[in-house]
């Protein structure tokens, strides 16, 4: 408890000095909302691929990467690795591993699950169609779906805090391009192969199925996450921060 | 009396660069210069003294723990000042402050204001907005007050002014006044701060020449200047010579030469500290052989 106390205080000074992140979140949660609910009615009506992309940006939090300050992005440690300046700094001071860890899960937590937890409320409050199709019991287990999404793969990101292969700016184009590409080929194959695209597939999972779905989505949730913790603890007992 | 950081055999490669074989120990109450060419790996090692990387061969202990152990507390009671500090950028000097100050129960409030009044440091500024020498000033400030026992600067006075330099010196002189310290700082041999060393610990392009106590090397080096050319002969502890000169490491050695010899010289005057550091930086003039044990403060 004690780490966790510790960590919470030293990710306090990140998210007060960094704050202005949540305008430019409040902004793509405007778009995203406004997009997806105009467009719901369509998705569940000619049953395509459409909107998985924009789940696929909120709850992968990759947004992240690009609305925090520039202070806070990652940055060139050397020729090869990139890691977070916060866990460099903390890492010259008297921070234990453990702590920076749990210290950059905080701040990673802070910034995407209120953006993620909002975005799903007021999906519900303005989409009557969702509404229609899902009652609040099976909207509450599509949310648990995708809030667990958020921790098996969206944790991905905080992990490479610790450190990541050094890339340039148009090689990280590159990456977010193929990274578009390959969700939008993923959904547009499991639509066509299943009948049904990745979101649909979640609705009606939560649909038939909710206990079960959330209980599977929460253990995936829990293993997914305890696997960022061990790879960012590897990462950091790997990396040379020269 | 037990070593404060003890390091065995430390090698590290880099590319094309070789550190090491390292061996190191220091001990409550002194002071080291790590002196080096750049590039010579002063700061890797400093940075591999705070577990900021993996070495590939060799150990190093502070305070009797393993640093890439499980068991972290030896980090509560050493301070390191980067020599470009990472993360600082956003946050002004009052909020650094109050995110270093309580990770180290010896936190020096006292000192920090002193030393913030002393080196006139804006606090209410952005770390990335000051000057390189107020952020060098404000990053000492942040380190030296953190009060532990064991305290690695690198490179401390790069950007700082001649006065900051020499009130720099004084606060250090009373901080290992203070208590139980122990200082290793990178530097060049120029500096001020230089002159506070009981040791140096000579690194040539990653390699270590040894650790030296600096008063025995003061008085190790001499410049002679001779009546007549030298001619062809060889002269024991000859590193250095010119027509009428010669610049000897063992002065003994040399003197007994010219009794013998017949060589008559003018004058003789011991060499400063940062012309024996430039003999010991050129590769093949400085006559010592790095033993592997070297011990400071013993």
């Amino acid at each position: 408890m004690q780490d966790w106390k510790q960590a919470l205080r030293l990710a306090m000074f990140e998210l007060h000095a960094s704050k202005y992140v949540i305008f430019f979140l409040a902004v793509i949660l405007c778009l995203a909302l406004s997009s997806i609910v105009t467009g719901f009615s369509s998705y569940l009506e000619k049953n395509y691929a459409g909107i998985e992309f924009t789940f696929f940006i909120i709850f992968s939090a990759i947004i992240l990467i690009w609305v925090k300050p520039k202070d806070f992005q990652l940055n060139q440690v050397n020729e090869d690795v990139m890691a977070s300046p916060s866990l460099i700094m903390l890492h010259q001071l008297a921070v234990k591993k453990d702590v920076m860890i749990k210290s950059r899960f905080i701040v990673h937590f802070c910034y995407s699950f209120p953006f993620q937890l909002l975005f799903l409320i007021f999906f519900y409050a303005l989409s009557q169609e969702l509404q229609h199709v899902l009652p609040v019991g099976s909207y509450l287990a599509f949310s648990i779906i995708w809030l667990s999404f958020s921790f098996y793969a969206g944790y991905f990101f905080m992990a490479t805090d610790a450190g990541t292969r050094n890339v340039n700016k148009i090689t990280a184009a590159l990456f977010t391009f193929i990274f578009a590409i390959g969700v939008m080929f993923l959904s547009a194959t499991i639509q066509t192969i299943s009948g049904h695209g990745i979101v649909n597939w979640t609705i009606i999972f939560a649909q038939e199925w909710p206990l079960l779905s959330s209980i599977i989505s929460v253990i995936l949730a829990v293993l997914g996450f305890s696997y960022w913790l061990h790879y960012m603890r590897k990462t950091m007992d790997l990396v040379d921060y020269l | 009396m037990n070593s404060w950081l003890e390091i065995t055999q430390l090698q590290k490669k880099i590319d094309d660069f070789h550190l090491g074989p390292i061996n190191l120990q220091i001990e409550p109450g002194t002071i080291t210069a790590l002196v080096g060419n750049n590039g010579s790996g002063k700061s890797t090692l400093l940075k591999l003294i705070m577990n900021l990387a993996n070495p590939d061969m060799g150990n190093i202990k502070v305070f009797n723990k393993f640093v890439y152990g499980q068991d972290e507390s030896w980090k509560d009671k050493i301070a390191y000042q980067a020599q470009t500090p990472i993360g600082y950028n956003p946050y002004t000097g009052n909020q650094l402050k109050s995110l270093i100050a309580p990770l180290y129960p010896n936190w020096d409030d006292t000192l920090f204001v002193d030393m913030v009044h002393s080196f006139d440091i804006p606090l209410h500024k952005r770390y990335g907005k000051l000057s390189q020498g107020v952020q060098q000033k404000l990053n000492l400030a942040l380190t030296i007050a953190r009060n532990t026992p064991l305290l690695l600067l690198d490179e401390p006075t790069s950007f700082m002014d001649i006065p900051s330099k020499k009130r720099l010196v004084d606060i250090l002189v009373d901080w290992m006044d203070r208590g139980d310290h122990a200082i290793i700082f990178a530097g060049h041999q120029a500096e001020d701060i230089m002159k506070l060393a009981d040791y140096l610990t000579v690194l040539r392009n990653g390699t270590m020449v040894g650790t030296f106590e600096k008063e025995e090397l003061t008085a190790t080096y001499m410049h002679y200047w001779l009546k007549e050319p030298l001619g062809k002969m060889s002269i024991p502890g000859e590193i250095s010579r010119e027509i009428k000169q010669l610049v000897s490491n063992q002065p003994a050695a040399t003197e007994q030469f010219f009794h013998e010899n017949n060589v008559a010289w003018t004058d003789r005057k011991a060499l400063d500290l940062d012309e024996i550091i430039t003999y010991l930086l050129q590769e093949g003039k400085d006559g010592y052989i790095n033993d592997g044990n070297d011990v400071i403060g013993s």
